[in-house]
């Protein structure tokens, strides 16, 4: 089970006004490659995972993925909140109309989510390979993501964010060495 | 949020942030010592200071204990996105 502590795993406050830069990180809310896929997809991985200590990783890092779910929302909705009528006619924000000031689980051209962004093969190998690629593709999103704004409250959060991916990258790789040498060993011994 | 309460709460984040990150290290390397101690150090000092923090402000998460016996305090304070 979880128990939520009330508290964002890195501050987040952001002042300005921003419709359209909501319209575009909303994408690491609900998008393919966006948090909400990366907690579901690693969370839902746990059951079949080889070993404890690969249970253990999985559990670990999808429920930082929900801490980072939850800092996209708080970015959406700081970035949202004070908007006003032009502002939002502006940014063509029209995710009013079916939500109000509420956040949807969409990407930034409108998809909304679905479990086919995410797999389960029951199998460790192709699970942690396609783990290591889902953090590669987050990055990539944050990249994307960085390069359209220049408010430095929402840069310093994406560059901590894009940072993450590098390091779950990295733990997951070490997770598929270590699977491949079970499997080696068994075949010696 | 008083300055006090908001400099409590940016040490927690600190310290739970170190904790995050050591603890999928140490997921894939189990025998690192020093790691571990380092852990184990943090986990220490964020225990005292969740506690404190829930006792002298409000709850940190969902099993902490309520400042006083008089007021559910879950919802006394801010949630993290309204600051």
């Amino acid at each position: 089970m979880w128990v939520y502590e009330k508290k964002l795993q890195y501050p987040v406050k952001i002042t300005n006004t921003n419709p359209r830069l909501a319209k575009q990180l909303i994408s690491q809310y609900g998008g393919p490659d966006g948090e909400l896929s990366a907690a579901l997809r690693y969370l839902n991985q746990r059951f079949t995972m080889p070993t404890n200590n690969t249970k253990g990783l999985v559990t670990d890092i999808g429920t930082e993925e929900l801490a980072h779910l939850e800092i996209i929302g708080t970015m959406v909705y700081q970035l949202t909140r004070d908007a006003d009528r032009e502002q939002i006619l502006e940014a063509g924000y029209d995710s009013v109309v079916d939500h109000g000031r509420g956040l949807f689980y969409v990407s930034a051209t409108g998809v909304p989510w679905t479990a086919t962004y995410i797999q389960a093969k029951d199998d460790p190998i192709a699970d942690l390979i396609e783990d290591m690629a889902a953090e590669q593709k987050a990055r990539a999103t944050y990249n994307h993501l960085m390069s359209l704004t220049d408010d430095p409250s929402v840069l310093d959060v994406l560059r901590f964010l894009r940072e993450r991916e590098i390091v779950h990258f990295q733990r997951f790789g070490e997770a598929l060495v270590q699977v491949q040498e079970n499997y080696a060993c068994k075949k010696v011994f | 949020m008083n300055a006090e309460q908001a400099a409590m709460l940016s040490n927690l984040q600190q310290i739970g942030l170190t904790m995050d990150d050591l603890r999928i290290y140490l997921d894939t390397h189990l025998y690192d010592d020093y790691a571990v101690a380092l852990f184990n150090k943090n986990a220490r000092d964020y225990a005292a200071l969740a506690r404190e923090y829930s006792r002298r402000f409000e709850p940190l998460n969902a099993t902490s204990e309520m400042p006083n016996d008089e007021e559910w305090a879950w919802g006394l304070g801010d949630f993290p996105w309204d600051f």
